[in-house]
């Protein structure tokens, strides 16, 4: 007997209120977890509709980024490993997880980031670590013109490492600072003071967080290409782009358009497009799912799993012409052998390039088993969570959560119905249809795939699982017979198109839309648009504009 | 003090880790304590959170409940309330509501955190305790809803201002004892120094960024805020490292590390039963080294899915296979979790009411600190937070089985401060009906 998380199978939501109401973190992953982006509090955004507040003016609000957000963990560890050349990946352990941004979906929007005496003492764990094994010869000494115990060289050492890792030169109080820890260690070598100095710089505020002024009428050019640097390598701008920062020459369009281009065509950029769709398509949170001997999924599968879709945005992305449409759309993808079993495939050898054209039933990441899985419950497949990804994450429309009561009202459910026709039970209830009306049609076509993103043609009970179903979409009442058809009409949706926008947008800049953006948000999809949807255009229309050079809002 | 005087030998402490009984607390029975010697006990309260709820039918013969007989040596210390609503409310689903009313009895609209400050929280501020922890969380848990942190933290400072479970023993252990390797050479007096002089310089950095009132937002300076007082007590955790190190026969040596166990790498049962000792074994030496009075033990956080085996079937998820479909279907497995769980905490309770450890009043580390126990759900498949029941171990209440009706947990939690002498008012006053009938 097949069962069935209540939550998942009843996920009834109280749909009233008004369009912009604070948002929370959803409940739809069956089991009260929460849905990878976007808020879910307040009433119903359709698709398109952005998903966010930006349909009211927000008090305070402006057009530049965040002034302050601390380095999600992903960025301090790249930024760690690409600063200091070491594997900081070693370090993961000792920092608690990031939180996810109710309004943004994005970890690295202040309002998601609380603040936890753990995760400090964490970054005091890992720059110790750090500077305790960090190489000498070859690694940190490389700041070092002289290590005479002079104060001229001690100096000289510090404002170069802090430079570095501040992002910007050392104040004269800062340097001073960091120079007296050289008097700690008196009888030691330079070597000896050097690392303590590193071990207080890694827990400044200045590299810990990236805090921009506010009473200034514009980000300085470090603070430039720190956004870009964050926004592209997810990771701190490195000696080469902060010398180019103390040019003071950054701030023609032109200037930012080409060093947007080299930023794009640093290896770098691969990193982070990946560890942005990890954050979009909320991957991340494969870490939580534990190995399934029902379905053969192993920890190693879970990995492969967050790799498989991450790999397809990258090459995507960078390699076959950008047209980000074809995210849903794709018909080729990189497989394990563990994962070709998922696609009922025998494979051999590592990853490898599988053209699944003649499989209709696979057709881009939303068929992919690591997203088919991350969105739904922990044993069972649920039509919300996937539609709900649908929305939320790739049509930027959005639903409120679900009243707790709901998990009660369904138990006489029989339990030898499908998916569709439990929920069919919702246009019965004036409190669940107006917002399942929203999300259900976008799960219908990921109904035959179980838990593990498994295709079958039918459940347990013998039930004929289907896919076809109609959505109304671009203000038009669309139907479609598969899961390729809905991928389709997905892939050349405007809302699909919007909704990259949107979400590059507010991880750009740290924070969600506001009615002010909406001017500027437009303008992007238009050059978007007209740059052939392609990943670099993208990039190129969010970062070159002058209010991503702006003065950051509070 | 030598080094090797500070240290437990390793194999002692893998003993302990291996279930066998460890002999808490290393050598501290041996060297004694200074509160040991004369002094009255500290005021203590730690809260103990189970995951996944209990059914009511499982508590309703009290003490002599089968399914909480783990708990019945200790029933002369506890103190057990049937009949308390939890009320709190926000969002998500009982799981998620019913985590964010422990220890807090407040509602929240964010997943990412209590409405208010917690139960130790509380207690520590107003008892004002100098200790170099100001609270300390850890336990074992799955986690399974990782953005939802009311589900896993129980310990919160205010909103948004989370105490985060330590999920990894070495973790734990260089919490409390240090074990840095940073800065040069091997001497731990000069380590410390070392550690004491990089965290002024970083405490410098931050308040200046604090006193610029000029130049950074309102938001971020209440984060960085919030640092700096992060980092001023680790200051102070670091400076009584040092001084420990440095006493001659010094109070309080630490063991030697133990090994790491993340509970969150296999979030397994097997894994928990090695991790469970170690933290309680490390847990209790910190009470007993007056290196922390306030916070939360945990096992299982809010609706955590794990693969369960008993002797009447295994399951690959407790919670929807189980817990779910109670008193149907799979119930002789959850009574066994239950067990599992009361069998957990029993083990906790062995180790703080050891009688070869006295404190200055003749009283054991059980006697002299609250110990307030709970879960999120009254019963597992409705979701439903009322009726629930709850424990206060410790401190100065009535012991024995009450069994109340429609009382609060904001009215337990107001109960048991002002049973620790503390008349704050806590959790949101409209759930609040009035002082339980247990206060001694």
């Amino acid at each position: 007997m097949i069962s069935v998380p209540l939550a998942a199978v009843v996920g009834c939501f109280g749909c009233s209120g008004d369009i912009n109401g604070n948002s929370a973190t959803s409940t739809g992953n069956g089991e009260g977890g929460p849905s990878s982006a976007g808020g879910a509090g307040g009433g119903i955004a359709p698709p398109g509709s952005g998903g966010t507040s930006a349909t009211k003016p927000s008090a305070g609000a402006g057009k530049g980024p965040s002034s302050g957000q601390r380095l999600t963990k992903q960025e301090y560890l790249n930024t760690l490993s690409d600063l200091l050349r070491i594997d900081a990946a070693l370090f993961a352990a000792s920092l608690p997880p990031d939180a996810t941004s109710a309004t943004t979906g994005f970890r690295n929007s202040l309002d998601a980031q609380t603040t936890a005496a753990l995760r400090s003492s964490g970054f005091e764990v890992v720059a110790s670590s750090v500077a305790a094994t960090v190489r000498w010869t070859g690694g940190l000494a490389s700041f070092a013109a002289c290590t005479d115990r002079t104060p001229a060289c001690q100096t000289g050492f510090v404002r170069r490492l802090a430079s570095l890792l501040y992002r910007r030169p050392a104040t004269d109080p800062e340097a001073a600072n960091l120079v007296r820890l050289f008097s700690a260690v008196p009888d030691d070598p330079f070597e000896a003071g050097a690392r303590l100095v590193l071990y207080a710089a890694l827990q400044s505020p200045h590299f810990i967080y990236r805090l921009e002024r506010t009473d200034r009428a514009a980000p300085t050019p470090f603070e430039v290409v720190t956004r870009l640097a964050f926004l592209f390598w997810k990771s701190a701008p490195d000696e080469a782009l902060l010398a180019l920062a103390g040019q003071g020459s950054l701030l023609t369009d032109a200037q930012v358009q080409a060093l947007i281009q080299n930023l794009l065509a640093d290896p770098r950029a691969r990193r982070g497009i990946r560890d942005y769709a990890d954050d979009w398509i909320g991957l991340y949170r494969l870490e939580d799912r534990s190995p399934d001997s029902k379905t053969g999924v192993t920890s190693a599968t879970l990995r492969d799993m967050r790799d498989e879709t991450l790999r397809a945005v990258t090459r995507v992305a960078f390699e076959d012409g950008g047209d980000l449409r074809r995210l849903f759309t794709e018909e080729r993808t990189e497989l394990t052998p563990a994962l070709g079993k998922l696609y009922g495939l025998n494979l051999t050898g590592t990853w490898q390039v599988v053209d699944l054209a003649p499989d209709p039933r696979r057709r881009g990441i939303l068929t992919h088993p690591g997203v088919l899985t991350v969105h739904a419950g922990a044993e069972h497949a649920s039509i919300v969570d996937r539609g709900l990804v649908v929305l939320r994450s790739f049509l930027c429309g959005n639903v409120p959560n679900p009243p707790d009561a709901v998990i009660t009202q369904f138990e006489t459910i029989p339990p030898n119905l499908t998916d569709r026709e439990k929920f069919a039970l919702h246009s019965e209830s004036p409190v669940c249809a107006a917002c399942h009306a929203a999300i259900d049609a976008l799960g219908y076509p990921f109904e035959p795939y179980d838990v593990a993103g498994r295709h079958r043609t039918k459940d347990a009970y013998g039930n004929v699982l289907r896919e076809d179903g109609a959505y109304t979409i671009d203000g038009t009442r669309a139907t479609f017979r598969d899961v390729e058809e809905f991928a389709t009409l997905v892939g050349e949706s405007k809302a699909a198109e919007a909704c990259l926008v949107r979400k590059l947008y507010q991880y750009a800049y740290g924070r969600p839309l506001v009615a002010e953006d909406e001017t500027q948000v437009t303008r992007i999809e238009q050059a978007f648009k007209a740059g052939g949807r392609a990943w670099k255009a993208l990039a190129q229309a969010v970062a070159g504009a002058t209010e991503f050079r702006g003065k950051a809002v509070q | 003090m030598t080094r090797a005087q500070r240290h437990v030998s390793r194999r002692r402490f893998l003993r302990g880790a291996g279930g066998v009984a460890i002999g808490l607390p290393f050598l501290l029975a041996k060297e004694g304590d200074t509160r040991a010697q004369g002094n009255e006990p500290p005021q203590r309260l730690v809260t103990l959170f189970f995951g996944n709820g209990l059914p009511k039918v499982l508590s309703e013969k009290g003490f002599d409940s089968p399914s909480l007989a783990a708990l019945k040596p200790f029933e002369a210390k506890l103190t057990m309330i049937r009949g308390i609503n939890v009320y709190a409310t926000g969002l998500g689903n009982g799981h998620t509501m019913g985590s964010m009313g422990f220890a807090c009895g407040m509602d929240s609209t964010r997943a990412d955190t209590k409405g208010g400050p917690s139960l130790d929280w509380v207690a520590y501020k107003e008892t004002g305790a100098a200790t170099p922890l100001p609270t300390l969380s850890t336990g074992v848990y799955g986690a399974d809803d990782s953005q939802e942190r009311m589900r896993i933290v129980h310990s919160w400072r205010a909103v948004r201002q989370p105490n985060e479970p330590i999920q990894d023993t070495l973790l734990l252990f260089n919490q409390l004892f240090g074990g840095r390797t940073a800065g040069p050479g091997g001497d731990p007096a000069k380590q410390a120094k070392g550690r004491a002089s990089v965290l002024d310089a970083v405490i410098q950095e931050y308040k200046t960024v604090m006193s610029d009132a000029g130049g950074y937002s309102p938001a971020i300076r209440t984060v960085i805020g919030e640092h700096l007082e992060h980092v001023r007590e680790m200051e102070r955790r670091v400076l009584a490292q040092a001084m420990a190190a440095t006493t001659a026969g010094g109070t309080c040596p630490a063991p030697e590390a133990p090994p790491a166990l993340d509970v969150l790498k296999e979030k397994r049962v097997a894994n928990w039963d090695k991790a469970w000792p170690i933290m309680v074994d490390l847990y209790v030496l910190a009470l007993r080294c007056d290196l922390v009075r306030f916070g939360n033990l945990m096992v299982i956080s809010g609706g955590d899915r794990f693969p369960f085996t008993t002797p009447f079937g295994s399951v690959a998820n407790v919670h929807s296979d189980v817990y779910h479909r109670w008193p149907g279907q799979n119930g002789a497995i959850l009574i066994e979790a239950v067990k599992w769980q009361m069998a957990k905490i029993a083990e906790l309770f062995a180790k703080l009411d050891d009688p070869s450890y006295k404190e200055g009043n003749g009283g054991t580390l059980f006697d002299n600190t609250t110990l307030v126990m709970g879960t999120e759900l009254g019963e597992p498949a409705s979701h439903k937070r009322d009726d629930m029941t709850f424990w206060v171990g410790g401190g100065k209440f009535k012991r024995g089985f009450h069994d109340l009706t429609k009382v609060s947990d904001v009215d337990l939690y107001n109960t048991v401060l002002r049973g620790m002498g503390i008349d704050a008012k806590f959790g949101d006053m409209r759930y609040f009906k009035g002082l339980l009938p247990i206060l001694a």
